[in-house]
């Protein structure tokens, strides 16, 4: 039985060429400390820093912290923060885990008050609401995805960002599920902070992210360790971005991110195929019966349906199980936009594609469904 | 001797009790039949892997694929935990009459 993977926004596969040999190179050879090694050692952070900085258009390489995810990223972002007594968070219902759950534990612990606004039935918020919402509580941080990871929906970023910077707002966009497929431009679109990841759809290992932050934001460090520099000091350093980088970084992984952006910059994306081969997968599931939320453009290769006559979650286990078909079922880490799209308490069915989704493999996609829906009719 | 393996299968839902059986044998239809005697068998037996789920009349929900050696088992919430121990029981039972009787442990 063939193998189809459509589970890309969870994270990507296959990965970019040259990602797994790089990664097993570097973890076959002799580890240098970059900052002490000088041309001794191959600078795998550094280089990685500068194709990241490239591809987001960011000035200085060293504003853009790595770790090992975007969660780690946001929660760097949320918890170095210096929130003011009474401060407000300004969010939407379309957030991940990674963002409501520290939101949640801030709220909780920092006495931080967290605004969630609504978002339509494809999964965007509304620009009017937005504004409204900032302007009647006076939020000292705004947190927003880029784009819905259960919908595909993208929110436009530089809108939103706008109206709250105009407010005086800090600005932190979750960029997780559209760093790869759509421009993420933090210092053109004025954004002061951008969590992203590495193995979704830059196609990096898993273990790779982190965060670019603006000059002018001022965080204090969440995790506090050994820097391989600097060791004669009781506090972490100043200098960015090691003051965010405690403990021992994971070389191989950013050096197969590396290798990823590389290959990418030398293979761009058609985004003009993707986006067919997403609108003829969502369009023929919604021919066959399927309720798929319904999303206009500009959106990511993520179609989200359920099915008139198997429950979610017996879906996927026949889609994998059955058909060798691997997708996600369920909540997908973002509890709340169900209620928006009328998808709770079970939450969907998700197809996520990549570049390297074939149209035979979308065939396989619909007959599957198509024969689920004829025998559990 | 271990009877069968077991495995606890996360999902979305933090009241979700649902566990995998590995099993000594493979389960053919009667192995289903006799899982499914008390309740509802669906058989799908045109995929690619032909499968099966069974609805027993407790609240537990049975998955798998027709000769294969595992099962997913999904328990209700209400008193997931006694129903488990009941199936499991029922389980041990079958596998004995299947494989042969004898001093079994089972490990989960």
């Amino acid at each position: 039985m063939k193998t189809v993977y459509v589970n890309n926004a969870a994270t990507s596969w296959p990965k970019a060429p040259q990602v797994g040999a790089t990664v097993a190179s570097c973890v076959s050879g002799i580890p240098y400390h970059a900052g002490r090694s000088g041309f001794t050692a191959a600078d795998i952070a550094g280089e990685c820093r500068k194709l990241l900085a490239k591809l987001l258009a960011v000035k200085d390489k060293g504003r853009l912290v790595l770790g090992p995810n975007a969660t780690h990223g946001l929660n760097i972002a949320l918890h170095g923060l210096r929130f003011r007594p009474g401060a407000v968070v300004v969010t939407t219902a379309a957030e991940h885990n990674a963002v409501l759950r520290p939101l949640h534990y801030l709220a909780k612990t920092k006495y931080i008050t967290v605004h969630i606004l609504p978002v339509d039935k494809q999964g965007r918020v509304d620009p009017e609401e937005w504004e409204q919402a900032i302007i009647q509580h006076s939020p000292q941080l705004v947190v927003f995805t880029h784009a819905s990871n259960v919908t595909g929906a993208v929110n436009d970023a530089v809108l939103l960002a706008g109206i709250a910077k105009k407010r005086r707002a800090i600005t932190l966009l979750d960029a997780s599920q559209s760093l790869g497929i759509i421009p993420v431009l933090p210092e053109v679109w004025s954004i002061d902070m951008v969590a992203f990841t590495g193995h979704k759809y830059l196609l990096g290992p898993p273990g790779t992210g982190g965060l670019y932050i603006a000059p002018q934001i001022d965080l204090e460090p969440v995790w506090v360790g050994g820097t391989g520099v600097q060791s004669d000091l009781a506090e972490m350093p100043q200098t960015i971005p090691i003051r965010f980088e405690a403990g021992t970084p994971n070389d191989p992984a950013t050096a197969g991110l590396a290798a990823a952006l590389t290959w990418s910059a030398n293979h761009l994306l058609d985004s003009g195929v993707m986006a067919d081969k997403t609108e003829r997968l969502a369009s023929g599931l919604a021919a066959l019966g399927a309720k798929v939320i319904e999303v206009t453009t500009p959106r990511t290769p993520v179609i989200s349906f359920t099915l008139p006559s198997c429950l979610v979650e017996d879906a996927g286990e026949l889609l994998h199980k059955s058909f060798g078909i691997v997708c996600r079922t369920g909540l997908h880490c973002a509890p709340l936009i169900h209620k928006y799209l009328g998808t709770a308490p079970s939450g969907t069915i998700r197809f996520s594609l990549s570049r390297f989704t074939t149209d035979e493999d979308i065939d396989y996609c619909l007959q599957a469904i198509e024969a689920i829906i004829h025998e559990t009719i | 001797m271990k009877l069968y393996e077991c495995k606890k299968i996360e999902n979305c839902f933090s009241s979700s009790h649902m566990y995998e059986y590995r099993l000594p044998l493979k389960t053919r239809e009667e192995v289903i039949e006799q899982l499914g005697k008390n309740g509802q068998i669906k058989y799908y037996k045109n995929f690619p892997r032909p499968s099966f789920q069974i609805q027993s009349v407790s609240g537990i929900s049975i998955k798998g694929v027709i000769a294969d050696g595992v099962i997913r088992v999904s328990f209700p919430e209400v008193d997931p935990l006694e129903t488990q121990k009941n199936f499991e029981q029922f389980l041990t039972e079958l596998l004995e009459k299947e494989i042969g009787g004898g001093e079994h442990e089972h490990s989960c």
